[in-house]
């Protein structure tokens, strides 16, 4: 058990059209016996960060360390972390049992303690009864297990793991997120967990970190990332479906801020008023007034008027906008909605009667809106 | 229906051309070797053997052929080793370790595929004589190995590339040294590609004549091909006894690939199909 330490780690590829940059000066703290996850999309450095932790990548400047020792020099072997890949990298001539000793053989482990070692993390894993099988006679979801038991047996300080679920199919995916988790939660090791898919993150970091070319955008636990975002990159990336942004203007008419989206047609407004208590939060508000600025909401927060309960609806909390599409998903409706320009969702409760080609009107629950700068798309609250 | 059940009668019409033209001259070979030299000449040449004797192999044997065979199994096991050991290592290094002149490396050991062997007849015996290795069998492994890495080094490094990464990367993580890497992991993984390499190095050494035409001089130290060489000037109108010579020497090739077709064309087709 460890923490693990990125301090100013930089990691330049050169390619021959040119340096690109991968990760980018990042500073990060995985505590001890934490579940941290990493994501963000493809080419984003996530994969890279995980493999440098590995020694599997160079770092070009800055230091890792794990535990307390700076391990840029240290090999991989030595580096006393465990790893697991997304397509398994299991060895195809050797058995389950072969698979699993393999790590442990070649330290030099006694036989007894190999054998003890293997039957305990193949039973944990629920495999006991595959050891003698090669992997091409295993089902993707008993690879997955073998690849996640030769990396237990090693008992290391930390797990890495690189996309174990995104080969799985959908069902597997979710019940092995779950047993992930709880093997977690039992063998206590810190482990870092890198994949593309944000509910995957939500769902099993107990801190995720957003990345986006090569840069850290947020460190946060799942619910202040979903609340709280930093700016409008991990707005958009966390939470599902993605926020809304609408291109307004901040105005001030007889002492009330509003949200305003001027290029509408007519018949249509975009008028929202800011109360005060959010106004209160953000000292420096002025500097935007009359400049472009972005608001966001997400979908759950635009309210079908004619349901809304936990608020009223006013003028200065609601607009109208067009159905395009209605997607009943049983508990819920989405509603993707035409509004001027703009592409929007809104997800509904299920009584929603709002059918394609409604204008239906829609509330916004003021608590849950945001404003982004549009230059730096950085969050205003 | 009826269009699928002719194309099928064809395809067997088709196969069954194609085994006479392959198995009758062997048939025919076989048959011959079993008659005595002067039912060759007064039967008809299809006949079947008057009876069934095998007095030629027993004259073949007495001739040498078991000293030729022994010779020949020494000279190609031992180069097939060697070609194995050598290419599967330095296919690992080319494909598997970066480094600058790796694709340049490669680019010498495939451009060996295009040298003429008859270029090289003069200075090899030249090389032999010198270092003192003319008229022995180990003189004549140094060539076929030489000859023999071009292509398994193609062959084993066409193979290796399709091993995926994360297999030697997982290893690298379990402790692995890049030695143990390629010897626990790359090589065995590399088995299909590795038995069609022995299995290609092995007919042609097994045939091989030029070589040992000008190392060789001898006869003790014959291989079954100088042996079929001398055995076609010694029995020049004794036709069966040739064609015995012919059949003691391809048996053991026949009997191989038999055995090992399977592997043979995994490996040729590795990396055309995906398993």
């Amino acid at each position: 058990m460890a923490k693990v330490e990125f301090n100013n780690v930089t990691k330049i590829f050169d390619n021959p059209e040119g340096e690109v940059v991968a990760v980018d000066n990042a500073n990060l703290h995985v505590r001890d016996k934490e579940f941290l996850v990493l994501v963000g999309p493809s080419g984003c450095g996530k994969t890279t960060s995980l493999r440098m932790i590995a020694g599997l990548e160079d770092i070009t400047d800055g230091t890792i360390e794990i535990g307390n020792t700076v391990v840029n020099d240290i090999p991989p072997k030595d580096r006393d972390i465990a790893m697991v890949f997304q397509n398994y990298a299991l060895y195809p001539h050797m058995d389950v049992f072969g698979n699993m000793a393999f790590g442990l053989k070649l330290r030099k482990f006694p036989k007894m303690e190999i054998e003890k070692r293997v039957q305990n993390a193949a039973e944990m894993l629920g495999i006991r009864n595959l050891l003698d099988r090669k992997p091409k006679q295993l089902s993707g979801g008993q690879r997955q297990r073998v690849a996640l038991g030769r990396a237990i047996v090693r008992e290391p300080k930390v797990f890495l793991m690189d996309e174990p679920l995104s080969n799985l199919d959908a069902k597997l995916r979710v019940q092995m997120r779950t047993e992930l988790s709880k093997l977690h939660d039992e063998l206590q090791t810190t482990a870092v967990y890198v994949t593309h898919d944000q509910t995957e993150a939500m769902t099993m970091g107990d801190r995720i970190v957003v990345l986006r070319d090569g840069v850290i955008q947020q460190v946060d636990d799942p619910l202040s990332l979903y609340n709280e975002p930093n700016n409008m990159f991990v707005a958009g990336f966390i939470g599902s479906p993605a926020m809304n942004f609408l291109d307004v203007r901040l105005v001030k008419e007889e002492g009330v801020y509003y949200f305003l989206d001027e290029s509408l047609e007519r018949g249509m407004t975009f008028r929202i008023a800011i109360p005060d208590r959010v106004l209160e939060m953000v000292p420096n508000i002025d500097e935007y007034l009359g400049e472009d600025v972005v608001f966001g909401i997400r979908p759950e927060d635009l309210v079908d008027s004619a349901l809304a309960q936990e608020f009223d609806i006013t003028e200065d909390n609601s607009f109208q906008a067009d159905v395009e599409v209605v997607e009943p998903m049983g508990s819920e409706i989405y509603l993707y909605l035409k509004f001027g320009e703009n592409d929007l969702i809104a997800r509904v409760e299920a009584d929603s009667d709002a059918k394609v080609g409604d204008r239906v009107k829609l509330g916004i629950d003021y608590n849950k809106m945001h404003m982004f700068d549009a230059v730096t798309e950085e969050s205003v609250f | 229906m009826l269009l699928g059940k002719i194309t099928i009668f064809l395809k067997y019409i088709f196969c069954l051309v194609w085994l006479v033209i392959a198995g009758y001259p062997f048939i025919f070979v076989f048959n011959t070797s079993l008659k005595e030299r002067r039912e060759f000449f007064t039967t008809s040449v299809w006949s079947s053997p008057e009876s069934w004797q095998f007095q030629n192999y027993i004259e073949a044997v007495k001739a040498g052929f078991l000293r030729y065979f022994l010779n020949t199994g020494f000279v190609t096991f031992s180069a097939v080793i060697l070609i194995v050991i050598i290419a599967a290592m330095a296919s690992y290094v080319i494909t598997r370790i970066e480094f600058k002149y790796s694709n340049l490396v490669f680019l010498i050991f495939v451009a060996g595929m295009m040298i003429p062997i008859h270029s090289t007849l003069i200075p090899v015996y030249r090389v032999t004589r010198t270092i003192g290795l003319y008229n022995t069998l180990t003189g004549l492994i140094g060539p076929y190995v030489a000859f023999g890495l071009p292509i398994s080094v193609f062959i084993l490094t066409g193979f290796m590339r399709d091993i995926p990464p994360q297999m030697e990367e997982a290893a690298i993580i379990d402790g692995a040294s890049k030695f143990q890497i390629f010897t626990k992991i790359i090589f065995p993984l590399s088995r299909p590609a590795i038995f069609t390499v022995a299995i290609y190095n092995l007919v042609i050494f097994w045939n091989e004549f030029v070589y040992a035409l000008i190392l060789i001089s001898s006869p003790g130290k014959w291989n079954i091909t100088l042996g079929l060489w001398n055995f076609q000037g010694r029995y020049g109108t004794n036709i069966p006894m040739v064609m015995t010579g012919v059949i003691i020497s391809a048996v053991p090739v026949i009997i191989l690939y038999l055995f090992f077709q399977d592997q043979v064309i995994r490996g040729m087709t590795a990396g055309a199909l995906k398993e």
